[in-house]
């Protein structure tokens, strides 16, 4: 079983916006309305999904996101900011 | 594991509704799933977009005969990710609903097929549990066995058939034994049609995993995307990014037109051929002539424009089946809002420089309304394929001194000048009539890159030409007809100095030229005088914008018309010259380089298409919007060209 990471380089829990590069999170929470929302399941953001940030585009563009099923997204700043993450935990 | 495996779930039991008619597979899934490539295979190109009844929408459909002798119908809907979500009805998603739902009601016999990418199950495995509530015969057809079967893992189509309740075939769409495999298990469903799933609830994820032999390990799953890791390193980086994209556009559009280029002028060589055949056999009369310079001559036109369009359609083909336009979307998306578009009208805006009737269709991908309108709205300013031929004969005519570099760059500028055209219109069109709400975010796939397959690449393409034929070609000929009989029957007398002031300098039909100056289309053109003088323009100027009113082609073949050239069509020939030299009554020039830029810039702004109209006219269900967009192209186009002309004679080009 892999050793938990240190507390200290685990990120605390915060928006996709601000989640660093690289680093596995898990979605906790959407501050979106319902049929957007929806949406959004339906092409692969849903809560408990895992979500690594691969990079973000210049001048608050929007952000290239991998899902844990191999899918990868482009996704809107302004839904990044309303979507909440926390580090994943454990080994998966 | 068989190579073709499906598992019927349970009892028979007849189907409800019209037993006679012919069953109607329809083929759902999510965009990028590979169900395009599935519905290439399976119908070749005989597939054409059907309004067909009980259905209000389009869709691509085709014929096809299964083993067993029966015919069926295939529908291939718009990709969608959901049938539940909230969408706008006018968008893909919302077509390919509103048609399921319309299917569903009409009682005749359906059985909906989706493709299921096995490189991507869980997220395909959430719209079949929309599926199964729909009370419809299912059949689950699930893609990418190629490239899965490559890295050594299967897919338990026992387990996925258990769970949903429905049968299920495991192909490549790449494959030869695709279509077969398929039609064997519509043929099964057709002899024993199970019935519709009932909805079990299962956990996508876990499914999948569960169908996907065992789960591969983290280094596996990063093995199949390693090679789109690595080029989208380079594709997406913020400077080498954007970099890449331009360069690819520009070799796009410059490897389309150098190739498209001699492929043009065969085309017109041998048109020339006919029409001399033409003359041969009816003669010079007026008959001949409506059929040689009318009917042909706009024939011809298009047929000159298909391979450019056939090319450009093949390029964008290619950008969209290999991944990479989702890229682009993505680089754009920050730019594009700045006008109120957004990353989607990235397809919409590239299609419409080949040309915007298909551009317009295209524009169902935005998800969001506003977006989608003003996409619309703003494509007739993209430079489309059309605008060439006459800025071709334009600069010819006016900056006869350029050399091959100076063309280029001259029309880079104009290239450069419907853009800049296409995101103010967009910017003040949302600032003004749309109280600008900002357009729904983005949220686009960004799919692995894949290398295209050829077949689907030709179909698409020739699926392409096709319209283009059926949709802008019908009316470029219509419009060519009824220009002949505005430019050839003579209304009354002509100006009194008219033939002295054509000073042909090979005159070949010089009585042609004077009943020109005595037609119909002349009189407006010399009543419109006192309007366009301001510009730069004088009557015949007038003609040709008269003449191109209707479809923008037909300039250069109405200018020939005007100035007594014969085929003025492929090579311009004496054309320029003539335009050049052309005087006024008096004496004088009539034309300075100032009328030339000023009638460039009026060629970027106007809408001269007719078939845009039309489109514009289907696409938003009214003349409301096509009406819009005639005024304010023609008023920017006006506006332009005089402060183009009065500032050109300020420095000295009047």
């Amino acid at each position: 079983m892999p050793p938990a990471p240190a507390r200290d380089l685990v990120p605390p829990p915060r928006d996709l916006a601000g989640w660093p590069l690289g680093v596995w999170a898990r979605i906790v929470g959407f501050d979106i309305a319902g049929a957007e929302r929806r949406w959004l399941e339906a092409i692969g953001l849903a809560p408990d999904e895992d979500i690594l940030v691969l990079r973000r585009a210049p001048f608050r563009g929007p952000l290239h996101l991998r899902t844990s099923e191999g899918n990868e997204l482009a996704l809107d700043r302004r839904y990044a900011v309303r979507i909440q993450v926390a580090a994943r935990g454990g080994g998966r | 594991m068989t190579e073709s495996c499906h598992v019927e779930p349970g009892h028979a039991g007849p189907r409800p509704g019209a037993a006679g008619d012919a069953l109607t597979v329809v083929l759902v899934g999510r965009p990028n799933s590979g169900k395009s490539s599935l519905f290439n295979a399976l119908t070749g190109s005989d597939a054409h977009v059907g309004n067909y009844p009980g259905v209000t929408v389009e869709a691509l459909e085709a014929r096809l005969q299964l083993p067993s002798g029966e015919s069926i119908r295939v529908i291939d809907l718009p990709g969608t990710y959901s049938l539940e979500a909230d969408v706008d009805p006018e968008s893909d998603e919302g077509i390919a609903r509103a048609a399921l739902a319309e299917l569903r009601a009409s009682g005749a016999p359906v059985l909906i097929a989706q493709v299921l990418d096995s490189t991507n199950l869980a997220a395909s495995l959430h719209l079949t549990g929309e599926l199964t509530g729909w009370g419809l015969p299912l059949l689950l057809l699930v893609t990418q066995r190629d490239v899965l079967e490559a890295e050594g893992r299967t897919v338990d189509v026992r387990a996925l058939t258990a769970a949903v309740g429905a049968p299920a075939v495991w192909v490549s769409a790449r494959s030869r034994t695709s279509r077969p495999e398929v039609l064997d298990a519509v043929t099964a469903q057709l002899r024993s049609p199970a019935p519709p799933a009932p909805p079990r609830p299962f956990n996508p994820r876990t499914l999948a995993h569960a169908a996907l032999a065992s789960a591969a390990p983290a280094e596996a799953r990063l093995a199949l995307h390693r090679r789109t890791e690595s080029l989208d390193r380079v594709l997406m980086h913020p400077v080498a990014g954007p970099v890449a994209f331009l360069a690819l556009m520009s070799v796009l559009f410059t490897g389309v037109f150098l190739i498209a280029e001699p492929a043009s002028a065969a085309v017109g060589g041998a048109l020339e051929w006919v029409g001399g055949g033409v003359r041969r056999v009816l003669g010079d009369g007026l008959v001949a002539s409506f059929f040689r310079d009318g009917i042909l001559r706009g024939a011809g036109t298009v047929v000159q424009f298909l391979p450019q369009i056939v090319l450009l359609t093949v390029a964008l083909e290619l950008i969209e089946a290999s991944g990479y336009l989702a890229r682009g979307a993505y680089l754009l998306d920050r730019l594009l809002r700045l006008f109120g578009l957004g990353g989607r009208s990235f397809v919409p805006l590239l299609m419409g420089h080949a040309c915007a009737v298909p551009a317009i269709a295209a524009t169902r991908a935005i998800r969001d309304p506003r977006q989608r309108l003003r996409t619309m709205l703003v494509l007739p300013l993209t430079t489309c394929s059309a605008r060439i031929p006459a800025y071709a004969l334009l600069i010819a005519t006016f900056l006869p001194q350029l050399g091959a570099l100076g063309r280029a760059l001259t029309f880079l500028a104009l290239y450069g000048l419907g853009l800049a055209g296409t995101a103010i219109a967009s910017a003040v069109i949302g600032g003004t009539l749309m109280r600008q709400r900002r357009s729904l975010p983005l949220v686009l796939e960004m799919p692995p890159y894949r290398r295209p397959e050829l077949r689907a690449v030709l179909s698409v393409a020739a699926r392409g030409a096709r319209r283009f034929l059926r949709e802008v070609g019908t009316v470029i000929v219509a419009v060519s007809a009824v220009l002949w009989v505005l430019l050839s029957v003579p209304v009354g007398q002509g100006p009194p100095a008219g033939p002295a002031a054509l000073a042909s300098t090979a005159p070949r039909q010089p009585e042609r030229t004077q009943l020109m100056a005595r037609s119909l289309a002349a009189r407006v053109g010399r009543a419109l005088e006192p309007v366009t003088a301001p510009l730069g323009f004088d009557w015949r100027i007038n003609v040709g914008l008269i003449g191109s009113f209707g479809a923008r082609e037909l300039m250069v073949s109405t200018m020939g018309i005007i100035f007594g050239i014969e085929s003025a069509d492929d090579d311009l020939g004496d054309l320029p010259q003539t335009i050049r030299e052309a005087r006024r009554p008096d004496g004088t020039r009539a034309y300075s380089p100032a009328t030339g830029f000023a009638l460039l810039v009026f060629f970027v702004f106007a809408c001269q298409c007719m078939s845009t109209v039309s489109a514009l006219r289907q696409e938003t269900r009214g003349w409301r919007w096509p009406a819009f967009v005639l005024g304010y192209t023609y008023v920017a186009a006006y506006a332009a060209a005089w402060v183009v002309y009065q500032g050109a004679r300020v420095f000295g080009w009047g």
